[in-house]
């Protein structure tokens, strides 16, 4: 279409003619040139023209030549304050928006977090934590700076554990070895608040990694039977698929109530913590570290836990879950073997293959895939083959495990991250009902520290950790009951209404 | 009547009494509102070969300062041209019309030049896609649909 437009333009014939009106000059007429063009035309036509490009909030600029065309106005003081005042406001009101929004928030977090330390450690341990000084004239600590964080770091710890261990377990660890360096006394027990702080991220890490490792391919198993998808492992092939994973949950529930779950739960563990990464880095430390000896199990902790975490941070790679899963199932099917007396062998078999949590980070998909599918018949020659379905299995689970975190979800899990200082507090103080009163009463002759159940922050840490638990594992059996009720679920037959009569009597039945 | 827009239409009348590009035809010209112009294309197209198209043009009082609005409309002998961006109910989407790309430098004679070279140029033989739901459905003025303008090749 340009070319029209440049052919539109307005004949610069001898006497200029308004393009708006297309009048001619006439000497009377107040005449511009908006532009270095060929525009013309009577000022007031220009005019109204320009107070349509206004209202319609379109650029003032020349419709062939697009050079821009000014509008000047009178002077007047007012309007020129008012536009400076326009102009300069227009540019920092985001700011002060934005700024307004932040201190908002963080008004409300600092009040959350207030709230929920004084609901957590109790008035006493509150008042402890904010004022120093003397008891006649305390002084605000500056820890209250640290009260907006308490929110964002339960919603993340609870909501994205990986990045929650991302970061809290350096700057933890940091405060520990510090707090270390300073204090003689800061591993003791009972623990102090400084100990537990520095260390409760690194608990709850290995929580969740033990519950990754152990119930988490059960769970995913269940997912996919409340699902309706097909099992996915070989020995539901063999027609006693159900009954070996009603075994292996028992177990896993007790924790390994036999000597079988037990070496199966060690030959799982050290595949969590990768046995062979973790000797050498701990040879390395205690060779630089000889002179420090203090620092010695702190260190050796750290390097222990980091494996854990690299292993949790990479298992959002589904071809790392997978082999997390295999590793898992094998612990498992460790444990029962062990019951024979054959865990030996099988902890060797074990201990090989551990590498594949590793570099499944690094390498491409269908290496991974390989290494997954060489591993199945080398563990269980006699099992057949691990099919394809195998190596697919885990998308599959893994995508209905996103698909089930809807937003509603994500509504429930930030609510319930929320109000766990609360639940704690209330695990806590039943606690404090159901233990007998000499455990959660501080002796007043005693001038040791008080007990970790003596003190109310312990007790709802405490109540807090147990109410966990038994959450995960409440969550997991009512999965459990859902798979297990899903072959047995019928659709209820209603009776037909053929006449009024017949469908009256049969409701009364 | 002697408004803005019929002062400049009276011009503009004039001047295409005084002659007209080929291919373009003044039909009616009775009052300053509604005018009906005739078009063809002048190559070979064999899209629109032999065929005229009628253009009704409504000028508002506030013409050139808003844009007119133009359709085809359908007579015995005069059909709707077939083009990616004309509905079969004579509906034009062209920016040249919109409030966005209308300027007053534009007029009768250069609305119609610019659609004799949109048929032109055009080589595919479709109309818009969802032309049936569009002219089904479509019970606005072509002033008041919003357009998006986003094919340059036609």
């Amino acid at each position: 279409m340009s070319p029209d437009r440049a052919d539109s333009a307005p004949e610069a014939s001898a006497p200029g003619r308004c393009f708006v009106c297309l009048g001619d000059q006439e000497g009377s007429d107040e005449w511009v040139n908006p532009c270095p063009c060929s525009l013309e035309g009577h000022q007031e036509c220009v005019m109204s023209w320009i107070s349509e490009l206004e209202r319609e909030n379109k650029p003032f600029e020349c419709p062939i030549c697009k050079s821009k065309i000014t509008v000047d106005e009178p002077f007047d003081p007012a309007l020129a304050i008012s536009n400076r005042i326009y102009k300069a406001f227009s540019s920092v009101s985001p700011l002060v928006l934005c700024s307004g929004a932040l201190s908002g928030l963080y008004v409300s977090l600092t009040a959350y977090g207030s709230a929920a330390l004084l609901v957590f450690a109790g008035p006493e341990g509150y008042a402890r934590f904010l004022l120093t000084g003397d008891a006649d004239r305390p002084v605000l600590s500056l820890r209250y700076m640290s009260l907006p964080l308490i929110a964002p770091a339960l919603i993340v710890g609870q909501t994205l554990p990986s990045l929650g261990n991302f970061f809290f377990l350096p700057p933890t660890s940091i405060y520990g070895m510090f707090s270390l360096a300073h204090d003689e006394n800061f591993i003791s027990w009972p623990p102090s608040p400084s100990l537990v702080f520095a260390t409760f991220p690194w608990i709850r890490a290995f929580y969740r990694n033990l519950w990754r490792e152990f119930i988490r391919p059960f769970e995913l198993r269940l997912d996919r039977r409340i699902a309706g998808l097909p099992e996915r492992e070989p020995q539901a092939n063999q027609g006693q698929g159900q009954g070996q994973e009603r075994a292996r949950d028992d177990q896993e529930h007790n924790g390994g109530g036999g000597v079988g779950g037990i070496v199966g739960f060690l030959d799982a563990a050290i595949n969590l913590l990768d046995i062979p990464d973790v000797d050498l880095n701990v040879e390395i430390q205690e060779d630089v570290l000889q002179p420090g000896e203090e620092d010695h199990p702190l260190e050796m902790e750290m390097e222990m836990e980091m494996r854990v975490f690299d292993l949790e941070f990479d298992t959002d790679d589904e071809e790392q879950a997978e082999a997390v899963e295999a590793l898992a199932d094998r612990a498992a099917r460790a444990a029962n073997d062990g019951e024979q007396g054959e865990n030996q062998v099988n902890r060797e078999d074990d201990a090989a293959p551990a590498p594949v949590v590793r570099p499944a980070q690094a390498e491409a998909q269908d290496q991974a895939q390989d290494q997954a599918q060489d591993q199945a018949p080398a563990e269980a020659p006699a099992e057949a083959p691990a099919p394809a379905p195998v190596v697919a299995g885990p998308a599959d689970g893994q995508r209905q495990w996103n698909v089930h975190t809807s937003l509603r979800d994500i509504g429930n899990s930030l609510a319930a991250s929320l109000l766990l200082p609360a639940i704690s507090a209330g695990a806590g103080e039943l606690l404090r009902l159901a233990l007998p009163r000499h455990m959660t009463t501080p002796s007043l002759l005693s001038c040791r520290r008080p007990g970790l159940l003596q003190e109310m922050w312990g007790r709802s840490l405490i109540g807090g950790c147990i109410y966990v638990v038994l959450r995960d594992a409440f969550r997991l059996y009512t999965k459990y009951r859902r798979a297990v009720n899903k072959p047995l679920r019928k659709v209820r037959s209603v009776e037909r209404r053929k006449g009024g009569a017949t469908a009256s009597s049969s409701w009364q039945n | 009547m002697t408004s803005f827009a019929s002062k400049r239409l009276a011009k503009e009348l004039s001047k295409l009494k005084n002659g007209l590009p080929p291919g373009i035809d003044l039909i009616s010209a009775d009052n300053f509102e509604e005018w009906l112009m005739d078009i063809r294309v002048l190559d070979d197209n064999p899209i629109y070969r032999g065929e005229v198209y009628r253009l009704k043009f409504r000028f508002s009082p506030q013409y050139p300062i808003e844009p007119p609005e133009v359709t085809f409309i359908k007579q015995s002998d005069r059909p709707i041209p077939t083009h990616p961006h004309i509905y079969s109910n004579g509906i034009i989407c062209l920016d040249l019309l919109g409030s966005q790309g209308w300027s007053p430098v534009q007029n009768v004679e250069t609305v119609c030049m610019s659609l004799q070279s949109m048929l032109t140029g055009n080589s595919k033989n479709e109309r818009p896609p969802g032309d049936e739901e569009f002219v089904r459905s479509n019970r606005k003025r072509p002033r008041d649909i919003d357009f998006y303008y986003d094919d340059n090749t036609v």
